[in-house]
């Protein structure tokens, strides 16, 4: 942790924890643990925040030492935003629990990655050209992908997911 | 090093205030005044009038005078906001440099940021007079949902007045720690910040001289400004009914009903009915004036979906922090529009609880911002704040959707960073578009700017990986980094998302700027 009066040996120190930062689970970041409740979590995530918020260091005069705080303090901001919600950290510890070395899952994405994974041409009637789009661009059969979207959207013209499978034939 | 201070630069009003570490110091004018009007006056080769000088010309000299600069600053030039500003201002706005407006005054164009130094310059004068020392340095405040183009020209706008930018401060945030400051207890607090332009609602945690801001919320369409509007409507057609002339029409006329909107609002803070008797056009030298009553309960009918819409704001941060009304321990009132009685009164119904009257709406921020300074320069500062990113950040991907990557209500300074590829064989560059705003469609979003990644070597598709690392300061501000993944190198990319004033323009209005004299 940077020491108050000597600027020059924290340096390293810094450094080093930068390198082991990187190996860490959110909750190592923060100093807590999985099971911990909202109160504990923001208790640690103050605590960290003394310790190596870059405001806390603004008067020093040395470009280096800040970047080097500043570097640790986005690893403890990022941890505490994900541990933050009881939804997202319960998400995040089952991840790492299923796989140690995800540490930096994340749950939003993975949330939204869900939902477009889910998408498979909806119940409306250009579903069935939607998929055969999809597929003719996975086989990178262009023309036929082009035929098979267009005519999903002659049926669903305001369909957002047709809209972008066409934007992303157009640009393969 | 000199002095460093808290700037509020308010659409309306502005304020400057110091602290010493005892307890912060708001400085008055030779005039006395602690708020001055945020209006700038050009009045001959290089002189400019600043304050309550400035506002007495807004009539006689409306193509010389700026008032409400702050709802331009980093807008671009297809903004509603703009297009709005071009209709009913009586200077002329032109179009600037990267999508941003000018205003000609005598012939000469100034950049927003120009014109919003001078005030700075003017609280700056302030500030030396009642210090009798220089001051270098400052915290200065913006709306917590301002985005990345308007705090980066705010903060241009400080390098301009020759100040060095320790901060830009979310103004609820500031008023937060003003209001905490060394009260020593541990409690949950809302902050309803309605200014002359803009509307914030920020959510907090104190603890122990830790401000954490949980969630925040807000709309820079809604202020003071459009409650006046709704009184000028009001009294343009009571005049027209009369005198079967439009006062709208007139530029001169418009300036007259905007001060006297603004005066009758005041007044229906202390009064329930005001006579409103004043002059407004001048026809064949005749002078026609509006004549008429207006009820408090008459102005609340006309402004009551106005403050509707401050509800649904508080609505969106109070679910955004997980927390419902019982949760709190406290709310507080900041900016001048608080004082209409109706605010207090709805608020109160909201959240069960009688708002905190204890501080002064109009120069909390200030002194907030001032506390910030103090903690910034200091080597033993006590109280630490801990602020989010009001606005979601993202890039554009194909069928107009954006992905976000930095969530709003993420703790700052944070970074995220996404690995893009080529579509094409052979492709060597790849455009990446930036975006900040609420909406899943990128087209519903502000583009803060294009990012370009060029001269990437030719190989098949997908092949390249080039890192992009985006990073939001403890100002709110969006940097960003390219490197190519194979290489190592940094990736030659074009990475001034922000729009308005280049560095080098900013430097020159550093320089060129301090020609002209303050009245």
């Amino acid at each position: 942790m940077p020491d108050e009066d000597n600027k020059s040996a924290p340096k390293e120190q810094l450094r080093s924890i930068v390198a082991k930062m990187d190996k860490m689970d959110y909750f190592k970041i923060l100093g807590s643990a999985p099971g911990d409740d909202d109160r504990v979590i923001r208790k640690n995530f103050y605590a960290r925040s003394r310790k190596y918020h870059p405001d806390r260091y603004h008067y020093v005069d040395d470009p280096e030492f800040v970047q080097l705080v500043t570097a640790v303090y986005k690893q403890v901001s990022e941890a505490y935003n994900v541990l933050k919600s009881p939804k997202d950290r319960n998400a995040y510890a089952k991840a790492i629990e299923a796989d140690p070395d995800d540490i930096r899952f994340d749950p939003a994405e993975a949330a939204s990655g869900k939902n477009k994974k889910e998408y498979d041409g909806g119940t409306g009637p250009g579903a069935k050209y939607y998929k055969l789009a999809k597929q003719m661009l996975s086989t990178r059969n262009l023309p036929a992908a082009r035929t098979n979207i267009k005519l999903a959207l002659t049926m669903e013209s305001g369909n957002e997911h047709f809209q972008a499978l066409q934007a992303e034939i157009e640009n393969a | 090093m000199g002095k460093a201070v808290g700037i509020d630069l308010g659409t309306s009003t502005s304020c400057v205030a110091f602290f010493d570490g005892e307890s912060p110091v708001v400085f008055a004018n030779e005039q006395n005044e602690t708020v001055i009007p945020s209006i700038v006056s050009f009045l001959d080769q290089g002189r400019v009038a600043v304050g309550t000088p400035a506002k007495d010309r807004v009539i006689k000299h409306g193509r010389e005078t700026v008032y409400s600069a702050k709802r331009l600053i980093g807008r671009k030039s297809f903004s509603s906001e703009v297009k709005k500003a071009r209709a009913l201002m009586p200077y002329e706005i032109v179009d600037g440099e990267n999508d941003a407006v000018n205003i000609r005054i005598l012939d000469k164009e100034y950049a927003i940021p120009e014109i919003s130094a001078l005030v700075l310059r003017e609280l700056k004068r302030t500030a030396e007079a009642s210090l009798g020392e220089d001051v270098t340095d400052a915290v200065i405040t913006v709306p917590a949902y301002f985005n990345d183009g308007q705090r980066q020209a705010t903060k241009d706008a400080g390098t301009i007045a020759g100040l060095n930018v320790l901060r830009i401060l979310n103004e609820p945030t500031a008023a937060a720690l003003a209001y905490g400051y060394g009260r020593g207890t541990d409690q949950r607090v809302a902050i309803y910040d309605l200014g002359g332009g803009t509307f914030d609602v920020s959510v907090l945690e104190i603890g122990g001289e830790v401000y954490e801001v949980i969630a925040t919320a807000g709309d820079t369409y809604l202020g003071g400004d459009d409650f006046d509007d709704r009184l000028i409507d009001h009294l343009a057609d009571r005049f027209a009914e009369q005198f079967n002339t439009d006062p709208r029409t007139d530029l001169v006329a418009l300036q007259r009903l905007k001060l006297i909107a603004e005066d009758t609002k005041m007044k229906l803070s202390k009064e329930e009915m005001v006579h409103v008797k004043a002059p407004v056009l001048e026809v064949d030298g005749q002078v026609l004036a509006v004549d008429t009553q207006v009820s408090r309960g008459l102005f609340q009918q006309l402004t009551f979906d106005l403050v509707q819409r401050t509800f649904a704001v508080v609505d969106e941060a109070m679910q955004a922090a997980r927390l419902n009304v019982n949760d709190l321990d406290g709310v507080i009132l900041v900016g001048g529009s608080t004082r209409m009685p109706i605010i207090h009164e709805m608020v109160e119904k909201y959240f069960f609880k009688k708002p905190d009257t204890s501080i002064n709406p109009v120069v909390v921020v200030a002194s907030g911002a001032a506390v910030q300074a103090h903690a910034l320069t200091s080597k033993n500062a006590d109280s630490l704040l801990l602020d989010v990113t009001s606005q979601d950040l993202g890039v554009g991907m194909a069928g107009d959707i954006m992905e976000t990557l930095i969530a709003r209500n993420s703790q700052i300074p944070v970074e995220d960073s996404k690995v893009f590829t080529t579509s094409s064989d052979n492709q060597t560059e790849v455009r990446i578009r930036v975006f900040q705003g609420e909406s899943r469609k990128s087209s519903e979003n502000e583009l803060l700017g294009e990012l370009l990644l060029s001269d990437l070597p030719k190989s098949p598709r997908g092949i390249p990986k080039i890192k992009v690392t985006f990073e939001i300061t403890a100002d709110g501000i969006v940097q960003v980094a390219a490197k190519d993944e194979a290489t190592g190198k940094e990736s030659n990319a074009n990475l001034d998302i922000s729009g308005g004033m280049s560095s080098d323009a900013v430097a020159e209005a550093a320089a060129s700027g301090q020609e002209i004299e303050l009245a």
